[in-house]
This record gives structure tokens, C-alpha cells and sequence, in this order.
């Protein structure tokens, strides 16, 4: 029976296992997306000691590594599931050594459920987990141990070297020795209290040690060694929690009753099973969040620059934030879409547009592209430096050097952009890339070829003049004045003016445009300027412009609603809000 | 067995062969060798810490052959060259006053080629032996760690002095001396429990420095010699972002206005008041080597940010009494930015009085980001312009600091890609002829390689400072800025 139940315990531990791996490497990809590019790993012996010297730096390290397997989602969530089965195989083996009680076994999973839970929060590192494997690894070697002297002698030299590799977990190794001890009663209680006197001195002294040796770090920082949460000043009491339970766990199977008929340690799993899966899915529902979730997905297809998903995206459901529109309007602008369809989808003004830069590390580094894009290379620039500032823990971000080394080779800064490109050498994922780029620097020819950078290249710009973010329309013209063929620099000045409602200024920037948008005047372009006309004449069919019957037709039927009904936004919104018209009189 | 000899003998033969790295069928070059850091003709104090650099071919093996007037070196090693630091010493203790010849034979696949030889002019002249810098990234707006730091320049020795890990991230400001004395420094420490962190004898002392109706609190500034003043320049620093290529941060001030602390007593003594109805912007004073003089840079007011390009800032000088803590009433300009073309900012005297070096640029009063800044110096007594044509490159060249015996000074320059500051020191002989400048150097010479950070403000000090990052963070914490009282209406 007790087989069945253990081999129970392997069936579960895999499907655990399974559902973290789908959970994390397709439902919640671009989560891991997202992660891996606050961090620049690099396969060399400087970043190896730069992040070893302190305490818990092992245990960064390693979590460092395998986030970078994080740039392909599925390998990554892979590497999250087996940690995750790791703990709960090594909670087991603790947990049978205070008593064997097969019923209770899915209460092994607790630690590890609880932090898939808390890594769907993007900001919790993967370090957290290591750091806790490596406890629990010592404390496997320890009870491996059969000699009690030994064991004491191994715990007392584990505590400084686990403090130093894993950082804060060393006081979960501690207790755990502790309680086996108590547990196991192969010791008087004499040795006992001097023993839990030894590790207590040695927990406190530790940290206490470090400071002498690492002064530049605050002290609550050695305590807790690791990083364990990506802002530094915060160390969260759900880690302190989640310790606990692997605390906790094991000592309850000290006390939890043995069944003897199997029907009752069948049920008593079952319902566990149950119960547990239950306040996964709770815990789960709370913690993930999947605004964020469609916010990383757009920002990863924009920086693939995959335009077509973006607007299948924005197709299956409309984006709502500053951010993730922008980016919608930019995939419709490079599909040559931006002008006709922009007011088919959610419009929340400027901000929508060119989105304004925040002092912090998300934002600019996904608008950045936005920028990139038009023209504005230094701007691109900039906010990927700030971003890579911003970071929280101070790492280094692959995506902004690499935007960096982009920049700087567009701006002709050979010299800098080969040392991203240098440092970009020691990645994984982005060595490729910068090798190949590596060759073409100095190469104004390879360089001609590259049709991003080209064209880079021919609409950025060319004066000088200070980045003004409440002169963007300015900044824009500026753009346009330098090329009039620089199509993207034209739509966005005229989406700036209908976004901003200036029809003025939208008028007046018209015919700049007349050789880029040909014949066809675009559907948005239409709507603002019947209405327009519409401002100064009483029948707006007799506009001058070559603008659509069915314009002309909905028009008249809006303007007939519009004007007739005081509370009209809820009847024209079902027919209308795909039209400029709806956005110019309803949208703030 | 005879065979087996046979064989032990061949073995050990091709052993030995296989792990020889004499130059032999040597190829000679006339170019100099593709050596980074650049420490080709250089000259270097005699206590300087080993130039180690690397070869930026990566060859197989390198020979490197040191011939002085009385010792001779010949070192092997890989592409990175790192000099045993015992040997670097004595052999610069044994050539002070002296040259001495490089010669660096490389093996690049199965050929050896000998460079052209360089020389290392080894000066009797001491250099100030320990460098404090700010270690920042060269962002916008942004900071992430900031770190002061203080290096051993005999050796690779490095000490963080402060860092913002232990003060709440807070940004600070760089570090600066009197005198070249660690006995007499200060440094502004931003954030919420912040203030200028005063440096006397090692005791600290933490200061408000905003008093009366100032612009801000103080901003760049110097020590009287006497280390009873200190003159500041108090600013409304505003930054601005170019779009252009090679353009990235701009800086100015909407106001700007000098005053002198005296921290004796706590006081603020402001500036002569102004007859002219737009205030003119004052900013990067000093006080003269005698102390009885404040050099400062002038420019008349223009609108900003629209009139940027016509900020000019000229060299000027009012007198100061120590003893009634008085300025003079008279303005003399010895650098005229208008009749120049040129801008003037960072003024610092050297310590024998003879010279006076600031940083030219275009326009305005942050040329740290403009390709054109380079340094010069006035002759105080001639008043002749030295413009340090060895000295400076393409890049921006600021942030100067002098050596106690006036003979060296260190910089930072962005020559190496225009973005990453790093310290230059340069020697200026007994004729004024200021010599081709070498960068710190490093333990790894690949160091610069891969750090992003950027060294700001470097200055020289005779000694190691007497206070630590943790002395910061307990004065951050645990101390209340004095208050200072302002003297003027």
C-alpha cells in the first residue's frame, strides 16, 4: 500500500512537474520573456567573480544562468519545473527522516506549489528557488551522515560555506539539522541546547562577519544574501513564509497520525491532493497577472518585430493601455495601416502614440522601440539606457545593450557599439547576433545593406535639436521636413494631431503628405477632414477632397445623431466609435 | 631499454621545443604595436602601478624586452601583459630620471614580428599616490550604483569610500580635496537625509548648505587654502536631451550664483550683489593657491534653453579677504569667452600658483558630452594660453585635478569611445611643456573592456582618506546637518 502511495508520490511529483511546464512555457511565456532581459549573463570569469564575491552569490549566479535559458520560454519553464520537482523530492526525504507517513505526502508539495505561485509575480528571481535547493541539498548530505559528532562537525562547517553559496537559506539548513536532532534523540539535550547555541552564533555572527569584509553592503542585504526579489530594498515576508513551510513541513509528519487501513490513507491523500490543488488554483487566479501577461506579449512580438501578430492580437482583443496601443499603432503603421485603421481599435490619446518617458525600467525600454523606429535614434538610446539604469538589482540588460550597440552603429560610434558588441560575445543567446554584427562595424557598405539600419540612417535625425517631450508634434515635423518621402514620420504627425484633437494643425500638415499617401487619402485622414469641413459648411458631401460615399453617408448619419440627442455616446458608440468622429467627441 | 632512452630523450626534446618561446626567424615591423591601453612614449612617475596592457591581435606568445640605462627585462607572456609588481618597481626605482625602450617581439602563427620599439620616460617627479573618482554609468537622469572609490596608484589597491548601497540609493556627488590633503575633503550626499559630508582631520561633519534665499544648495566648489572656507557655486541645474548623433546630454543652469562657506563658523558669505538688472550665471569657483582670490566662470544671461549655443562663460576674478571674509569689488576677466569663441568651465589652480587649468568648449557650462572640450591653461604670471596639444584628443578632456608638486595631473577623458570616462594622468615638465598622457592602469588590462562604468572627477591625494563607506552610511543615518547662517539679505 505504502508502494502504491510512494509511487503515487513520483506520478504526482511529474504531473506537478507537467503543469508548471505548461503553465509557464505556453500560458505564461512572456512572462519568462520579459525576465530574461533584465539580466546580461555573461560566460566570463570577471562576471563569474563579480557575482560570487558575496554572500548568496552562488546561488545568484546559478539563478542568473538558468534565467537566461528564459529567452526561449519552454527550456526555461523547463528548468523552473525541475527545481520545483527537486524541492518537493527533497522535502519528502526530509519529512519521511521525522517520520514516515505516506498519507500526508502531497503536504511535501507545499513549498513548491507556493513558489510557482510566487513566481508568476515577474519580480521574484529564480535565485530565491536555487538558494533553497542548496539548503536542502546540504541538509540530504547531513542526514546521510551516520555518525552524530560527524553530522554536528559537518553542520558547523556547512553553515559559513552554505551562507556564502546560497545567502539566507542557510538558517532554514540550520533549524532543519536542529529539529532532526530533537527528532531523532541520539543526543542529551545538553549537546542539544549547545549545538543550537553554536548554530545560533554562527547565524548571527555570519552576516555580522560579512559587513567587516563587505562593508558597501547593507546589512539587511547580508542577511538575506541572494537575491530573491528583483528590488533590492525589499525583502518579502512571503519568502519568510515560504521558509517556514519547509520548516514546518517536515516537523508535522513528526506529529501526524500512521493509518493503518488503506482506505483512510487513500482518502487522507486524496483530499490533500485536492485541497492543495485548490489553493494552487486560488493562489494562482491572485498572483498571475495577465494584463501583464498581454503587455509583455505585445513588446515581445514588437521587438521581434513581428507586425502581423500584433494586429492579430489587437484583432482578438483590443489593448487598452498607453503602452500596449502604441505599440498596436506602430505595427499598423509599418503594415502601412496606422492611417485607416488606428480608429478601428481603442484610442487613449498621445500617450498611445509616442508614449512619454517614466523613470523606471519597463517602460522605457519597450517604448524605446516606438522611438527606434521613426527615427529618433538617440531618444532609443537614451531609453535604453535609463532602462538598464532603472533595473532594480543593478544587473545589466542584454535587450539594452544590444539596442545600445544597435544605436551606436547606426550613429556611425564604431568604437562603443564593438564594446557591447564585446560583451555581447559572452551571452548565450545574443553572441550570434553580435558576431555577426561584429563584422559589419566599420563596414559602411554592410552596413547600407541592412535595410533597418539604412533606413535608420536616412530618416533619423539630421540637426540637432533638445528632445521635448511636450514638443513631440515639433519633433515629428522636424522628422518629416528633413525627408518628405519619410512616410512613418508623416503618419505619426498626423496621428499625433487627430490624437490630440488639433485640427488644426492636422489641416495644415495635410498636404505635406500628398506624394507619400498618393490618391488614396486613408480612411482616418477622411473622417477628420469631412468633419472639418462639415465645421464651416452645412452640407458635407461638397467637400473639396476625394473622400469615400460611405464616409460621406456615415458622416451625415453621425452628425444627424449626434446632434439631436444630448446623451448620444451610448447610440453611436455600437455604430461609430470605429470612426474618428466617436474618438474626437467621446474619448479623453 | 636502449629504445626506451631513445625515446625519453626525444620526448623530453620535443617537450621542451614545444614549450619554447624564443623569437627565432623574426620579421621586423616598423609600426608600433597594436598595444591597448596606448602607453606607447609616454611619461610615467617613477611610483606608478605596472602598465600592464594587452595586444589587441591576440598573438600566441609575447616577448617583451625593457631596456633601461641600467637594467634590462625580458618578460614572456600571453597577449595580456602583466608586469610582477615586484619587478615593475624596482626596475622604475633603478630607471627614475631615465628611458626606457620597449621592444615587443609577438608570435602570430609561425611567425615572430618584432614592433617598433617605444619608449617610457620614467620621471623623478612624484605623483600624488592615491585617485579618488565617482564610479557611475554614463546615464541621463538615471543612477543605479554609485560608488565612490579611492585607489592606491602604486599598486591595484581600491577602497570604496562611499556608496549609495549604504544610503539609500541617494545619489552623490564626486569627491574633492584642499590642498591634495585626505585630511580635508568634502563630497555632497543627495537624498533625503543627505547634506555635504565635511572632511576635517578625519572628523565628519554633515552640512545643510542651503541658507537664506540661495538657488540650492552648493553645488561645485573648492577649499580655501587655509581650509577654513570653502567657495561653492550654487545652481538650478536643468538637463535636456539632444537628438543628434554624436550629441547626447546637455546641461545648464536657469540660475547660478557663488558664495563662500566659512565652516568655522557656519556661515554663508554670498557674492557682491549685482548692478546689472538680469543676473549674470556664476558657477565652477576656486580659490587662487595664496588664497586671497576666487576664480569663477561668467556668462551673461541668455534664455534657456533657446540661446544654449550662445552660453558662453568667461574666466574671471575677484578678490577675496580671509581675514573679513570679504570679496573684493573689482571683476578682472582673464579669459574672454566672447573674444575666443570658447567656453569656459572647471577651473582649477595648481597648488605652486604658477598655473591656472580649465575646459574649453563651444558653449555652455556641461561639456563633458561635447566631442570639442579639451583643457588649457593660463600662466598666471604671463598670462600666456597653453592650449595642451599633447594632452588632449577628439574625445571630450575635463574634469581635472593637480598633483601637490603642480608637476602631474589627472583627467578624465572619453577618448577611448567617446562615451566612458576614464582617469589620464599627464606630466608637466619644468618648461610647462605638458606630456602625451597615459590612462590608470589596471591589474587585467582588458579591465576597460567591460566595465560600464564611467570614473568621474578624478583627484589626486597625498594620502589614504581616514574615513570609510560605513562611517557614510552611520553619518547618513545617524547625524543632523548643521545648519549654516547667511550673511548676506
Amino acid at each position: 500500500m505504502n508502494k502504491q502511495i510512494q509511487y503515487t508520490g513520483l506520478a504526482l511529483n511529474m504531473l506537478f512537474g507537467l503543469c508548471v511546464f505548461l503553465f509557464l512555457g505556453y500560458f505564461y511565456r512572456y512572462h519568462l520573456v520579459y525576465q530574461e532581459q533584465f539580466q546580461m549573463f555573461l560566460f566570463t570569469s570577471d562576471y563569474l567573480a563579480e557575482t560570487t564575491h558575496k554572500p548568496g552569490g552562488f546561488a545568484d549566479y546559478a539563478g542568473r544562468f538558468f534565467t537566461q535559458f528564459y529567452y526561449i520560454p519552454w527550456l526555461g519553464a523547463l528548468f523552473i519545473a525541475l527545481l520545483l520537482m527537486l524541492i518537493q523530492r527533497q522535502l519528502l526525504k526530509i519529512a519521511d527522516n521525522f517520520g514516515k507517513k505516506p498519507a500526508f505526502m502531497p503536504l511535501t508539495f507545499i513549498p513548491s506549489l507556493f513558489y510557482w505561485i510566487l513566481l508568476c509575480e515577474e519580480h521574484y528571481m529564480l535565485a530565491g528557488v536555487i538558494s533553497l535547493v542548496m539548503a536542502l541539498m546540504a541538509m540530504q548530505v547531513y542526514m546521510q551522515i551516520d555518525s552524530k559528532r560527524l553530522r554536528i562537525v559537518y553542520a558547523l562547517l556547512m553553515l559559513p560555506m552554505l551562507y556564502w553559496l546560497a545567502g539566507g537559506t542557510y538558517v532554514v539548513f540550520a533549524i532543519l539539522c536542529i529539529l532532526l536532532e530533537i527528532n531523532a534523540k541520539e543526543i542529551t539535550r545538553m549537546d542539544i541546547l549547545l549545538y543550537t547555541i553554536g548554530c545560533l552564533v554562527l547565524i548571527i555572527a555570519l552576516p555580522l562577519l560579512a559587513r567587516g569584509i563587505w562593508g558597501q553592503y547593507p546589512l539587511s542585504k547580508l542577511w538575506s544574501g541572494a537575491n530573491y526579489y528583483r528590488y533590492q530594498t525589499i525583502f518579502p515576508s512571503t519568502i519568510l513564509l515560504l521558509w517556514g513551510t519547509v520548516i514546518l513541513v517536515p516537523v508535522l509528519f513528526r506529529y501526524l497520525p500512521s493509518f493503518t487501513r488503506p482506505g483512510t490513507k487513500w482518502i487522507w491523500t486524496g483530499a490533500l491532493i485536492m485541497a492543495l490543488g485548490f489553493l494552487t488554483n486560488k493562489g494562482i487566479i491572485r498572483m498571475a497577472d495577465w494584463q501583464k501577461e498581454e503587455i509583455m506579449t505585445y513588446d515581445y512580438y514588437i521587438r521581434k518585430q513581428q507586425w502581423d501578430e500584433v494586429i492579430r492580437m489587437a484583432n482578438q482583443k483590443t489593448p487598452m493601455s498607453p503602452l500596449s496601443v502604441s505599440f498596436l499603432n506602430l505595427a499598423l503603421c509599418k503594415q502601412g495601416l496606422m492611417s485607416d485603421q488606428m480608429f478601428r481599435y481603442f484610442q487613449n490619446g498621445p500617450e498611445g502614440l509616442m508614449p512619454s518617458f517614466v523613470r523606471d525600467f519597463t517602460m522605457p525600454m519597450m517604448a524605446g522601440e516606438v522611438y527606434y523606429h521613426l527615427g529618433f535614434v538617440n531618444t532609443a538610446q537614451r531609453f535604453a539606457f535609463e532602462a538598464m539604469e532603472a533595473i532594480p538589482d543593478f544587473q545589466k540588460s542584454s535587450r539594452a545593450v544590444k539596442r545600445l550597440a544597435e544605436t551606436n552603429l547606426v550613429n556611425g560610434e564604431y568604437v562603443v557599439a564593438g564594446k557591447y558588441l564585446r560583451m555581447l560575445q559572452h551571452t548565450l543567446y545574443y553572441r550570434d547576433w553580435a558576431n555577426k554584427t561584429w563584422t559589419v562595424l566599420r563596414d559602411e557598405k554592410k552596413i547600407e545593406a541592412n535595410p533597418e539600419w539604412s533606413h535608420l540612417r536616412r530618416y533619423r535625425t539630421q540637426t540637432d535639436f533638445l528632445f521635448s517631450e511636450q514638443e513631440k508634434e515639433q519633433m515629428l515635423g522636424v522628422l518629416l521636413q528633413q525627408d518628405f518621402t519619410n512616410r512613418m514620420a508623416y503618419e505619426y504627425l498626423m496621428a499625433y494631431c487627430l490624437l490630440t484633437k488639433d485640427l488644426q494643425h492636422f489641416f495644415s500638415y495635410y498636404p505635406l503628405g500628398k506624394e507619400i499617401a498618393g490618391q488614396q487619402i486613408p480612411l482616418s485622414y477622411q473622417e477628420a477632414l469631412i468633419y472639418i469641413w462639415g465645421l464651416s459648411n452645412n452640407d458635407p458631401t461638397t467637400i473639396p477632397y476625394p473622400v469615400s460615399a460611405d464616409v460621406k453617408r456615415r458622416v451625415q448619419e453621425y452628425g444627424r445623431v449626434y446632434t439631436n440627442y444630448q446623451n448620444s455616446e451610448p447610440m453611436l458608440k455600437n455604430q461609430f466609435s470605429d470612426t474618428y468622429w466617436y474618438y474626437l467627441h467621446f474619448r479623453k | 631499454m636502449k629504445h626506451i632512452r631513445i625515446y625519453i630523450v626525444l620526448m623530453i626534446t620535443c617537450l621542451l621545443t614545444s614549450g619554447c618561446r624564443f623569437s627565432r626567424n623574426v620579421t621586423v615591423s616598423d609600426e608600433l604595436p597594436p598595444i591597448y591601453p596606448d602607453y606607447t612614449n609616454v611619461t610615467i612617475p617613477y611610483n606608478i602601478a605596472p602598465l600592464n596592457f594587452l595586444l589587441r591581435n591576440k598573438p600566441e606568445a609575447v616577448e617583451i624586452r625593457l631596456k633601461g640605462s641600467s637594467k634590462e627585462l625580458l618578460i614572456r607572456d600571453s597577449y595580456k601583459v602583466q608586469f610582477a609588481p615586484k619587478t615593475w618597481k624596482s626596475l622604475l626605482e633603478a630607471e627614475k630620471g631615465h628611458t626606457i625602450t620597449v621592444g615587443i617581439t609577438v608570435k602570430s602563427g609561425k611567425e615572430w614580428i618584432q614592433y617598433a620599439p617605444f619608449e617610457w620616460h620614467v620621471v623623478a617627479d612624484k605623483i600624488d599616490p592615491y585617485l579618488s573618482y565617482r564610479l557611475i554609468e554614463p546615464g541621463y537622469e538615471v543612477w543605479n550604483a554609485i560608488q565612490l572609490r579611492e585607489r592606491n596608484l602604486e599598486n591595484f589597491a581600491e577602497t570604496v569610500v562611499a556608496d549609495n548601497n549604504l544610503t539609500e540609493n541617494a545619489c552623490m556627488n564626486c569627491h574633492t580635496y584642499g590642498n591634495q590633503d585626505p585630511a580635508l575633503s568634502f563630497f555632497h550626499l543627495r537624498g533625503a537625509k543627505g547634506g555635504t559630508i565635511l572632511n576635517r582631520n578625519g572628523q565628519l561633519r554633515k552640512l545643510d548648505t542651503k541658507a537664506g534665499n540661495m538657488t540650492s544648495s552648493v553645488v561645485y566648489g573648492n577649499f580655501h587654502p587655509s581650509g577654513r572656507f570653502g567657495v561653492f557655486s550654487t545652481n538650478n541645474i536643468i538637463p535636456a536631451f539632444h537628438t543628434h548623433r554624436n550629441e547626447r546630454l546637455e546641461v545648464y543652469d536657469t540660475e547660478s550664483e557663488i558664495v563662500v562657506i566659512d565652516f568655522n563658523e557656519n556661515r554663508v558669505i554670498p557674492f557682491p550683489p549685482d548692478t546689472v538688472e538680469r543676473k549674470p550665471f556664476r558657477t565652477f569657483p576656486v580659490f587662487s593657491a595664496q588664497g586671497t582670490s576666487v576664480y569663477y566662470c561668467e556668462a551673461p544671461y541668455v534664455p534657456l534653453p533657446d540661446s544654449i549655443h550662445s552660453l558662453m562663460y568667461s574666466l574671471c576674478r575677484i578678490d577675496f579677504d580671509p581675514s573679513a571674509c570679504t570679496f573684493g569689488n573689482r571683476v578682472d576677466t582673464l579669459f574672454d569667452a566672447f573674444e575666443t569663441g570658447k567656453s569656459v568651465c572647471h577651473l582649477k589652480t595648481s597648488p605652486d600658483g604658477k598655473y591656472i587649468m580649465y575646459t574649453v568648449a563651444d558653449y555652455g557650462t556641461f561639456p563633458i558630452w561635447r566631442r570639442e572640450t579639451d583643457l588649457e591653461m593660463i600662466d598666471l604670471e604671463s598670462g600666456e594660453i597653453n592650449h595642451l596639444e599633447a594632452v588632449n584628443a577628439g574625445c571630450s578632456d575635463t574634469y581635472h585635478s593637480w598633483s601637490s608638486g603642480s608637476r602631474w595631473f589627472v583627467f578624465a577623458s572619453k577618448r577611448d569611445d567617446g562615451i566612458y570616462g576614464k582617469p589620464y594622468f599627464s606630466y608637466i615638465d619644468s618648461l610647462g611643456v605638458a606630456h602625451k598622457p597615459f590612462v590608470l592602469p589596471q591589474r587585467d588590462p582588458a579591465f576597460y573592456d567591460y566595465t560600464l562604468k564611467s570614473y568621474n572627477i578624478p583627484e589626486l591625494s597625498k594620502g589614504k582618506l581616514p574615513f570609510t563607506a560605513r562611517d557614510i552610511e552611520r553619518i547618513y543615518y545617524g547625524m543632523d546637518a548643521e545648519k549654516l547662517e547667511f550673511a548676506g539679505k
